[in-house]
């Protein structure tokens, strides 16, 4: 019997190679997905660790202890820090610093005496030499050249206690002087090195330049008399700690070294970002298992659908063959072993091939895609071969089933297949009520991508087809009928070719379907790399994005200015505070620069009109000139018993900063109030006088006649230039500006009388929602009314909901001489590449840099960038899936077309109207399918496209496309439409000749 | 007026061994030729060579003393065949067959249709026109293959056992239609292996041992 069946599969080789290479396909088609997904795990956790932050490789504990109050008692922290960090794969850098002082002029900034193991490998002694023995220490070359010291001085420090005066902190000596002996100066050569940790040592400090420790060693810092000490312990990962095979033992150390340091207290500190890697790597992870099965069913679907049409064919072919077997009266596992046995073995054996050919398919594209992150190769994605072999097997069963099921006499007629019988319209709706169905679950769970929501993609494409093929073929037989009652014979034969042929709506719906899932492949491909670009450009805000160490915002714009005066590259940003829920975020730039350096949404206003209308025109601000400030003013009405004090806001127009100055007790009679400020050494912007009172008391009056303000035109003290409070009127006065202030309920934040240099109400771009009554939170955290100028559909670096007013304006309408929010620096591609020098110089710390490629590169290493490679590879697959069922069709229909259209030349039929319509009848048929293929991708992706997390599973709020760009699509529309072609027209190619060998031309 | 004449001709198939030697035959225009002999006889290979799809190894072929080169100038020629299979194309249906017929030999459409239906209604077909080939019977599948080769009106119509399939009325109504081609000119040779059918016919040439024999001239 076997014989029987292997002398089968013999005579009919091609066909069975055919069905063996379509379960060969199939089978590895659903060995690719799960092997792909491995291999994206893989690729995910190498990428993102690639693409890490040295935070996110790095663990620090620190403690603060003070060695003159410890008991002996208690364990040493390095001991105890050594033995929390047994973190495998770590690198350990302990260090150890206090604040002394003795060498620095002023007492606010200590300098910071540390010891850092290992330091002398990271710094470049520039004189002397580094550190050696007990009592030496090393100076930066900054420090030594401004505190004129050199290698060989000594110096005394002493231990430097900090006093916590609201007023005026500073810190002062606590301890015996220990006297040192400089070794060396060192320079840094790279201060952002992961050796440095997060330790900020060298960050600028304020009037003084960069950041420099004082370094010693371990010896040096024990034979020093101090207190507080801060130790720390940096772990920074090896290679073999962020191996991406040990990822869930480095989470699991991670754990647990939180659980024993909170056991430990608050003593001890433990500071990591790794978790966000971690957590990055497996919402990366996430979003690949999510995305990759979405076209590995389908695939593994169009594979069956291709069995089952292959098999339909062949058995066709056999059915006089099987109606003898069953003439026979042989029993029935016999009859079913000669039915199936054929395809059986022809599928088995394919399916064996396909766990192979998928897993070394995907090793491939891998190695191709992903390089040197190691195979990883477990067989588990095996598993779901037998299930593939398995659907495989049961459409070739099904498709025989009138073979296996007929009585003899059916069999015996030779009638034609009524392709169109209601069961075949059965099957077709449990399919496209199967679509529906998970079409609606996976609306109604609001996009998851779970259980048979997950199916739906495939389902669509697959009733879509079923639907076009059901709709287009009647009307391609309307077209034929049509051309023949024109004569036009070759258009006619062509089509009728087509729609008649058997089976012909099940081959064009594959064709539609296999089309169809590389079209969706590509809008899901093209969909989220424009998302990308969009994540890295507007997300971003700018090409580069630098964050700097809080500073006022003056002096921000002042920095900027000096490196880039004709705004070319740089522009300042800050964050607005925000004081009530629902409020949007937002961002003061400046607006001039916004066209040059922001990244812009697309299909807003251009840059350059929002800026122009976030910045009209405006009264000049109030200069004041020299430090030494003067108001002259005439008091009277304050209340006995609530005095008021009156203070100036000045900001300095040369990046000194701003500052509130206190002139002093409201005086009844005219009094010149005086005040010397040292940041208007170079001239000052007045923000605004102030109205206080000293303490928490209600009901305070006053009037005050602003007569002089230092040297000021006293035109400007017209109240039409000047802005009050609620609390307070202004009104003219002979002598100058009246203010007349009533406030009952008492001034919780004083009464700022400003100068009318912005416009009132301030203007702002927004985005979303508009701000709730249309205010936002003011720098000085108070909400002001702003004057919408322009609905945007993103905020740059902010997204879909946020604000952006003028950075200048939002300064001088602020008053209490806060410090900038997230000071920033956008910089677009025309920056120069010594920017981060140049920022150092204007006084800048940067403490934080992104940029738009380098988020580009983490994105690009991310689940869904690397899990959308399987939808080209799967695209790709379906494609010559569709060519290789047109091959088996063609192969199947050639002996009866020769016979048909032999027959017709034998009536008279002109050869060139055989060839005409020989040689378009595949190409028509597959131009269609692209068309319609195309289409139904785009149909299918608009149904279930935006359930895709295509650019993770917590998208940033962005306009992120939904859509594919035209150009991707028909470019792929046209590749698959040349590919399909040429297979269709080598299927035609030998038929005239064999048509013309039957009728003796 | 048609006549269509072999002369001398050795018909073989593979080139190797020949079905029939030395034939000469003429079929003349208002008669019908019968061409009898057992099965295997070399009646289809007769007609082929007649109809241009066999060139004799020997021997010519002459429609009104032009020598037939293919099957294509016999068409050019007029000459029409009914062959043993039927030669209808599957994706058709009965009307859609004789129309492309038609329309391939230089009829137009219009004139496709109103022959078709002429053709179709005297062999009880007007019902099937519209069924594609397979859902017909072997019968009505063989009426359709005579249909077609009356609505083509060609000079010279070979008919190759086209009553092989059908009941005793069709038969005597087929060979009506064939007696009617006859008399409105056209040289008709019908092959058959029915005695009662050739005995219909004007003259009957007998083929048997790979020669033609008139049985009755
Ligand atoms: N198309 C063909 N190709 C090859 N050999 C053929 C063909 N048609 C007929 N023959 C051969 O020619 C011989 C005569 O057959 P045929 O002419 O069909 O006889 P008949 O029509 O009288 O039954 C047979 O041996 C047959 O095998
Ligand atoms: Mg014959």
């Amino acid at each position: 019997m076997i014989g029987l069946v292997l002398a089968m599969l013999w005579t009919r080789r091609g066909q069975s190679v055919t069905l063996g290479l379509l379960a060969l396909f199939a089978v590895a088609a659903a060995v690719a997905s799960p092997a792909y997904l491995i291999a994206t795990d893989r690729a995910v956790a190498a990428g993102q660790i690639a693409t890490a932050t040295p935070a996110e490789r790095g663990v620090v504990i620190t403690a603060n202890q003070d060695d003159r109050t410890v008991d002996p008692g208690t364990p040493d922290f390095s001991n105890v820090g050594a033995a929390l960090l047994n973190l495998p794969g770590f690198g350990y850098t302990y260090a150890a610093e206090f604040p002394a002082i003795g060498i620095e002029k002023d007492n606010l900034h200590p300098s910071r005496f540390t010891f850092r193991q290992g330091v002398c490998a990271h710094l470049r002694i520039v004189a002397g030499r580094c550190l050696a023995g007990e009592g030496e220490v090393l100076l930066g070359q900054a420090t030594a050249a401004r505190l004129h010291l050199t290698a060989g001085s000594a110096i005394t420090l002493t231990y430097g206690k900090f006093v916590d005066d609201p007023r005026d902190p500073y810190y002062t000596e606590d301890g015996e002087p220990k006297r040192l002996d400089v070794a060396g100066i060192y320079e840094v050569p790279e201060p952002g090195d992961i050796f440095w940790g997060t330790h900020g040592y060298w960050t600028a400090v304020p009037n003084r330049g960069p950041g420099e420790p004082v370094f010693a060693g371990a010896t040096t810092l024990k034979a020093f008399d101090h207190g507080r000490t801060e130790m720390s312990i940096d772990g920074t990962a090896g290679p073999r700690a962020l191996d991406i095979d040990h990822l869930d033992e480095l989470r699991a150390g991670l754990a647990k070294l939180n659980a024993s340091a909170a056991q430990l207290g608050p003593t001890i500190q433990i500071d990591t970002s790794m978790p966000y890697l971690l957590d990055r790597i497996e919402a990366g992870r996430s979003a690949a298992r999510v995305l990759i099965p979405v076209l590995g069913v389908p695939l593994v679907l169009l594979a069956c659908f291709s069995i089952f049409l292959a098999v339909s064919y062949g058995s066709q072919g056999r059915q006089p063959e099987l109606a003898l077997v069953a003439l026979r009266g042989t029993r029935w596992w016999t009859r079913w072993w000669l039915a199936t046995g054929e395809s059986l073995i022809a599928i088995l054996l394919g399916a064996v091939a396909g766990c192979l050919a998928g897993q070394l398919l995907v090793d491939a594209v891998t190695a191709a895609r992903f390089g040197g992150i190691g195979s990883g190769a477990d067989w588990s994605s095996l598993r779901y071969a037998p299930i593939a072999a398995l659907a495989a097997l049961a459409a070739a069963v099904l498709a025989q089933r009138r073979q296996l099921l007929s009585p003899v006499a059916t069999l015996l007629r030779r009638n034609p297949v009524a392709a169109n019988g209601p069961r075949a319209v059965a099957v077709e709706a449990v399919i496209v009520l199967l679509a529906v169905i998970s079409g609606v679950q996976l609306a109604l769970s609001d996009g998851e991508l779970t259980g048979i929501g997950r199916l739906a993609p495939a389902f669509i494409v697959l009733a879509v087809a079923l639907l076009a093929a059901r709709a287009l073929l009647p009307l391609i037989t309307g077209y034929a009928t049509r051309a023949l009652r024109g004569g036009r014979l070759g258009a006619a034969l062509a089509a009728f070719q087509l729609s008649r042929r058997p089976g012909a709506q099940r081959l064009f719906a594959l064709l539609v379907a296999t089309v169809a899932v590389a079209g969706y492949g590509v809008c899901a491909v093209d969909a989220a790399t424009r998302g990308r670009e969009m994540q890295a450009g507007l997300g971003v805000g700018a090409d580069r994005v630098l964050t700097v160490e809080p500073l006022f915002r003056s002096q921000l714009r002042n920095a900027v200015e000096q490196i880039d005066p004709h705004g070319e590259f740089a522009m300042a940003v800050a964050r607005m505070p925000s004081s009530t829920a629902g409020e949007p975020a937002a961002l003061a730039v400046d607006a001039t620069r916004l066209a040059a350096v922001a990244t812009w949404p697309g299909g807003a206003a251009p840059a350059a009109e929002v800026g122009t209308r976030l910045r009209p025109p405006t009264a000049a601000p109030i200069l004041l000139q020299g430090e030494d400030l003067s108001l002259t003013a005439t008091g009277s009405g304050m209340l006995p018993g609530r005095p008021l004090v009156v203070a100036l806001s000045v900001t300095s127009l040369t990046g000194l900063g701003d500052a509130v100055v206190q002139l002093g007790e409201l005086h009844v009679g005219r009094w010149t109030y005086q005040q010397r400020a040292p940041v208007c050494a170079q001239g000052c912007r007045l923000n605004g006088i102030q109205l206080n009172t000293t303490a928490t008391i209600v009901g305070v009056t006053a009037k005050m006649v602003v007569s002089a303000i230092g040297t000021v035109d006293p035109a400007l003290l017209d109240p039409a230039g000047w802005l009050a409070p609620a609390v307070a009127k202004i009104a003219a006065d002979p002598d100058g500006l009246l203010i007349d202030l009533d406030a009952a309920s008492g001034l919780p934040t004083g009464a700022w009388i400003r100068p009318a240099d912005t416009p009132s109400p301030l203007p702002a771009a927004y985005a979303g929602e508009a701000p709730i009554g249309n205010t936002l939170t003011d720098m000085d955290g108070a909400l002001m009314p702003v004057e919408l100028t322009d609905r945007l559909p993103a905020v740059p670096r902010l997204g879909q909901r946020g604000a952006l007013v003028d950075l200048e304006y939002a300064d001088r309408t602020a008053a209490t001489a806060a410090v900038a929010l997230e000071p920033q620096v956008w910089l677009n591609d025309r920056a120069p590449a010594d920017i981060l020098d140049r920022l150092g110089a204007a006084g800048l710390t940067v403490t934080g840099d992104n940029s738009s490629a380098a988020v580009r590169r983490q994105l690009d290493e991310q689940g869904p960038a690397l899990a959308l490679w399987f939808y080209l590879l799967a695209g790709a697959l379906s494609v010559l899936l569709g060519a290789g069922a047109l091959v088996l069709a063609a192969a199947v229909d050639r002996a009866r077309r020769v016979e048909d259209l032999a027959a017709l030349r034998t009536q008279g039929l002109r050869r060139r109207t055989a060839a005409r319509a020989t040689l378009w009848t595949y190409p028509v048929l597959v131009a269609f399918a692209s068309l319609v293929g195309v289409l139904t991708g785009l149909a299918t992706w608009a149904m279930t496209g935006w359930a895709l997390p295509l650019a993770g599973l917590n998208p940033p709020s962005l306009p992120l496309p939904g859509w594919p760009g035209v150009r991707s699509v028909a470019v792929t529309t046209l590749l698959v439409l040349i590919l399909l072609t040429i297979v269709a027209a080598g299927t035609g190619g030998d038929l005239h000749r064999r048509i013309d060998r039957g009728t003796g031309n | 007026m048609t006549t269509l004449t072999i002369d001398g001709a050795d018909l073989a198939w593979d080139g190797d061994r020949a079905v029939l030697t030395g034939v000469t035959v003429t079929a003349r225009p208002g008669e019908i030729l019968a061409v009898t002999g057992t099965s295997g006889a070399g009646k289809t290979t007769l007609l082929s060579a007649m109809a241009g799809l066999l060139r004799p190894a020997a021997g010519k072929v002459l429609v009104e003393d032009e020598a037939l080169t293919d099957r294509d100038h016999a068409v050019k020629l007029g000459v029409v065949l009914i062959p043993q299979d039927n030669g209808l194309a599957a994706i058709l249906t009965a009307a859609e067959n004789i129309s492309v017929a038609v329309i391939a030999t230089g009829g137009t459409p219009a004139e496709a249709r109103r022959r078709t239906a002429e053709a179709l209604e005297p062999l009880g077909l007007s019902g099937q026109a519209n069924q594609l080939i397979e859902e017909l019977s072997g019968g009505q599948q063989q009426r359709t293959a005579i249909a077609r080769g009356l609505a083509l009106r060609g000079d010279v119509l070979l008919a190759d056992e086209i009553t092989s399939e059908l009941d005793a009325a069709n038969r005597q109504r087929v060979i009506e239609l064939l007696r009617a081609e006859a008399t409105r000119g056209a040289a008709v040779v019908f092959a058959t292996h029915d005695p009662e059918a050739a005995a219909a016919c004007d003259r009957e040439l007998h083929l048997a041992d790979g020669e033609a024999i008139w049985a009755r001239p």
